[in-house]
């Protein structure tokens, strides 16, 4: 975090970071999540590119293929015209549940390690269910199995991963989670050491080690949150629009980023009209609208001091594809002047 | 009562012991309430916790009392103080009760060391002293009179006393537990012991019929709805 009283209006210290490896982009539905998280993957990309850079979703409704113009799956792909610059869409809840179903279907002979071990018969996805996190974690841990997988395949490794989170809150729940396993563990201690040849009669011939896959996730997690609290490795990009709902739900979103000890220190606040500089196309609504905007921006600046505040502009058409996010994007590294850059708002390609 | 055979100051203090008892049985409810004022009135974070669940009641009403939209940062503000200060109760919550179990495990230390261990050393001790002599031997049949004057132990020994009776004519009835011979046609006492368990029972049985008279609430006849046939 900048030290000076001033702190930029930009998010150009992100964008020339060097240390990070983790970059988180969430808020709620509809604020603009994918054309920032894309946004600040493009600058990046531009900005160093000696790196590689990797953009994923994992928000089920998917936006990024539609973003770039392009389709993007499960593998991470370059995108067409940027050569250190990858996509990828994975919806861990989904790719969970089939992995849980198949475990199910073939029983003991699916097990070949790793997440199918721990999620053996469906047995431990059962018990497991009703810990708060462990379905964040175990969705997380899917995706950074997809992460691994696709560095051991192409031989290339990123050095930055940003996530397009999804806007169901709680994403990074599972940070609390050893917190959360060590006292389970503990109780499960207690009963498997009164119960323990009861018990394992009940879990089958299968011979479940359910405390030993446990401590193996709690320590995964564990790993993740120590690289995850570290503010050189990872920060939280917030996204919202200068409206009360979405500031108050952006709000929650701090305070409980605060409580999982993770860096949050930038906040991008989308679809502002600048009426007042617009002097061709200045309706008395968009004035009405933008007065409104005002006022929470003035908000947003008594509350958050010492965060990045960057204010981006509504324009005139969807952004979509690479020409249109990088003319977009590049109001997050210099940040957007309504007097001398309103002519991009109408300068967007048309790709609809 | 005319023929107390003991000394005062062991039917004095066991009175004494007996009226406390009952009243801290009779007073338990409020104990806790007596533990908190005399352990917690005084403590700073009681009075910590008070002035901040005043504060969040402060804060509460003035987010009650102004729009959370023209006045979205006041608000906020207020929200994250009302945070900090709801996870600070919380743990000012969680001491007070850490005090006030430590106050009542104190409490029951005292009555044990100052109340029931000297009354139990006291009727150990005395237990076997007559309070009075009954005024003839014949109110009560022998085995009875033998608990009187000997106490519980009377009855637990009275098999052996009787086999013994048998082999040895001389007395009636030996008394092994005692070691003190209750002839045939003595007086027959009271013991301390009895006297006291005696004295309990009698308040119990008051307080019991008080109790079911004045003061137990009555039950009303529950209500018996018929199910409709579906």
């Amino acid at each position: 975090m900048d030290l000076d009283l001033e702190v930029d209006p930009n998010l150009h210290s992100l964008i020339t970071s060097t240390t990070h490896k983790w970059i988180f982009v969430g808020g709620k539905g509809g604020v603009g999540k994918t054309t920032s998280s894309s946004s600040i993957s493009i600058q990046m990309a531009l900005n160093q590119p000696e790196k590689q850079f990797l953009l994923i979703s994992t928000d089920p409704a998917h936006n990024l293929s539609d973003a770039f113009g392009e389709k993007f799956g499960k593998d991470a792909r370059k995108v067409t015209g940027m050569n250190n610059l990858s996509c990828m869409e994975i919806d861990p809840a989904a790719a969970l549940k089939d992995m849980n179903d198949m475990a199910v279907s073939q029983g003991q002979g699916a097990n070949q390690g790793g997440l199918n071990d721990l999620l053996q018969g469906g047995a431990l996805a059962d018990l497991t269910g009703s810990i708060p996190g462990i379905d964040e974690a175990l969705s997380f841990m899917e995706v950074m199995k997809h992460i691994k997988n696709q560095e051991q395949g192409e031989g290339e490794t990123f050095d930055t991963v940003i996530f397009d989170t999804a806007p169901t809150g709680h994403t990074l729940r599972f940070l609390q989670l050893p917190t959360t396993l060590s006292k389970l563990l503990e109780k499960f201690g207690e009963i498997t050491g009164k119960l323990g040849p009861m018990l394992n009669s009940f879990m089958g011939s299968g011979n479940v080690d359910i405390s030993g896959k446990l401590n193996e996730l709690k320590a995964n997690v564990e790993t993740i949150r120590q690289q995850f609290t570290d503010p050189d490795l990872t920060t939280f990009v917030c996204v919202c629009i200068s409206e009360f709902l979405s500031l108050y739900e952006t709000e929650r979103l701090i305070q409980e980023l605060i409580s999982y000890d993770m860096d949050v220190n930038s906040i991008i606040v989308n679809q502002l009209l600048f009426a007042d500089d617009d002097k061709e196309h200045n309706c008395k609504r968009c004035q009405a609208r933008w007065k409104m905007q005002k006022k929470y921006l003035d908000q947003i600046g008594e509350l958050y001091e010492d965060f990045h505040v960057v204010k981006m502009p509504l324009c005139a058409g969807e952004i979509r594809g690479l020409p249109n996010l990088k003319k977009f994007s590049h109001f997050l590294d210099k940040e957007y002047n309504p007097a001398t850059d309103g002519s991009v708002i109408y300068e967007l390609e048309d790709k609809n | 009562m005319s023929d107390l055979t003991m000394e005062y100051w062991v039917l004095a203090t066991t009175l004494m012991f007996v009226v406390i008892t009952k009243f801290l049985q009779y007073s338990a409810n409020y104990h806790e309430s007596w533990v908190s004022k005399f352990t917690q009135g005084n403590t700073s974070s009681y009075k910590d916790y008070m002035s901040k669940l005043h504060e969040q009641k402060l804060l509460q009403e003035e987010n009650h009392s102004i729009s959370a939209q023209d006045n979205y940062a006041k608000w906020t503000k207020n929200n994250r103080k009302l945070d900090k200060l709801a996870t600070e109760l919380k743990t000012l919550k969680a001491q007070i009760h850490e005090q006030a179990s430590k106050s009542q495990q104190l409490l029951k230390t005292c009555k044990l060391v100052g109340l029931t261990l000297p009354f139990f050393a006291l009727k150990m001790w005395k237990g076997k002293e007559i309070v009075y002599y009954l005024p003839s031997n014949k109110m009560f049949p022998h085995l009875f009179n033998g608990t009187w004057h000997q106490g519980w132990l009377f009855v637990a020994m009275y098999p052996l006393d009787f086999v013994l009776s048998k082999i040895n004519t001389v007395y009636d009835v030996t008394f092994i537990a005692s070691k003190v011979p209750v002839y045939k046609g003595t007086a027959v006492g009271v013991s301390l012991g009895i006297w006291v368990w005696a004295l309990t029972n009698v308040l119990a049985s008051i307080e019991f019929v008080i109790n079911q008279l004045f003061l137990a609430q009555a039950v009303p006849e529950p209500v018996v709805t018929e199910k409709k046939a579906n």
